[in-house]
């Protein structure tokens, strides 16, 4: 089967310093690092910018998954993983999904969806959920 | 052991599903969904302790976590780090054996956990999507359990979208035998199967308890392979049950099968 080839990668991570050093240190960083290295282009949110010498410490180190010149581009986005999961930072958004799933058969449907969450900005989105605290207190899930 | 007399059906899937695993050696138990889950536990607390599960997550534990909220002092018996990525590089290796419930299984055992009626564009119900099941399928031994056996699971033709290899030579990857493919329990609420018939045949294994041939047939959109003999599923035993219990404490097992009914209906 041929290799999917993206032409970017939208990528939200726990910590990143400004040249695209990212870490994830949840349990597991999932095919992040595939999607870096499938695309042209990787831009990562992270919730928190570093300095580098955080990495410094190998115990954080160990938690980076590809090399800097994966990452094209970095932004700081506390709480931008909503409303999926940063562990062990937050948890997903379960209402919220059943809430984006429902708009499905609603008369306003996906532009309803839109309407009600998407502003102008990252901070009118995140104040349509509960705000940036109420994002860091969702309960990581148990399996 | 002997048998114990009161258990629920839900129950006595899990015993019986869990035979699915008991000859398998050291491999990866993915038992998705509450029964099979607790399947492939029970498997790996009693028949064949060389099981590796997951939590589900990120990690193989050498001990399989209950279900559910655990107590804040929990600790999981992690033993190795399993990322979502790994699993794909333990799926080529062909040493897993997966077991869920797909919404269509057809006469050649190919199933369906993606789409159903309409078309591929527009199909009536998206579901779930086809996921790992392709690679699946084709590397390594797969179970079905299914919570409510009917003609609409088990339909008459093929599967409305085929998410996963069967028996059907038409649709065989190229450079793939029959032999490649390794459907092993069928696990439902009236009977265990196989596809141990001619050609690949679904058979009937097992009935469950007041459960009749004639009942499995009518329930099945094609032919069942009904041998002379057919035994009863065996019940489970007390110890199996406080396994069970133990592995589920919230006991969710009650609500996978409609009404949650006793497990000897006779």
């Amino acid at each position: 089967m041929p290799a999917l080839k993206l032409d970017a990668s939208l990528i939200h991570a726990d910590r990143a310093d400004t040249r695209g050093v990212c870490q994830i240190a949840g349990p597991d960083h999932y095919m992040d690092d595939w999607f870096a290295r499938a695309a042209d282009k990787t831009y990562v949110s992270c919730d928190e910018l570093v300095d580098t010498a955080f990495f410094h410490d190998p115990v954080q180190a160990r938690m980076v998954h590809w090399e800097r010149s994966q990452t094209t581009g970095v932004v700081p986005v506390a709480g931008g993983a909503h409303p999926t999961s940063c562990s062990p930072m937050y948890g997903f958004d379960v209402p919220h999904f059943k809430a984006y799933t429902a708009s499905a058969k609603d008369e306003a449907g996906f532009k309803g969806y839109l309407d009600k969450h998407l502003g102008a900005s990252e901070e009118e989105y995140q104040q349509s959920v509960g705000g940036l605290d109420a994002i860091r207190a969702i309960e990581l899930p148990t399996y | 052991m002997t048998a114990a007399t009161d258990y629920t059906l839900a129950e006595l899937c899990i015993v019986a599903a869990s035979k699915a695993f008991e000859s398998d050696g050291e491999v990866l138990a993915t038992g998705i969904g509450v029964i099979p889950r607790l399947a492939a536990s029970l498997a790996m607390k009693t028949t064949n302790p060389d099981l590796m599960m997951t939590d589900s997550e990120a990690w193989l534990l050498s001990e399989p976590n209950p279900l559910g909220k655990r107590a804040d002092d929990f600790v999981p018996a992690a033993e190795t780090w399993m990322g979502f990525s790994r699993i794909f590089d333990n799926v080529w290796s062909g040493r897993r054996h997966a077991m869920l419930g797909p919404t269509q299984i057809d006469k050649f055992g190919q199933t369906n956990t993606s789409a159903l009626g309409g078309t591929y564009d527009a199909p009536k119900v998206m579901m779930l999507g086809a996921r790992g099941f392709p690679g699946n399928s084709i590397s390594h031994p797969n179970s079905f359990f299914v919570p409510s056996h009917n003609t609409r699971v088990f339909m008459d033709g093929e599967c409305d979208f085929v998410s996963s290899v069967g028996y059907n030579p038409a649709r065989l990857p190229k450079g793939h035998s029959l032999d490649d493919i390794d459907i092993r329990l069928v696990v439902t609420d009236l009977c265990v199967m196989d596809f141990g018939g001619p050609d690949h045949q679904v058979r009937l294994v097992s009935l469950h308890p007041g459960v009749t041939a004639e009942q499995v047939q009518e329930n099945t959109g094609y032919p069942v392979v009904i041998p002379e003999e057919v035994a009863v599923t065996a019940a489970p035993t007390q110890e199996q049950l406080d396994i069970i219990a133990a592995m589920d404490p919230h006991n969710q097992r009650a609500y996978q099968i409609k009404d949650n009914p006793p497990g000897d209906r006779s």
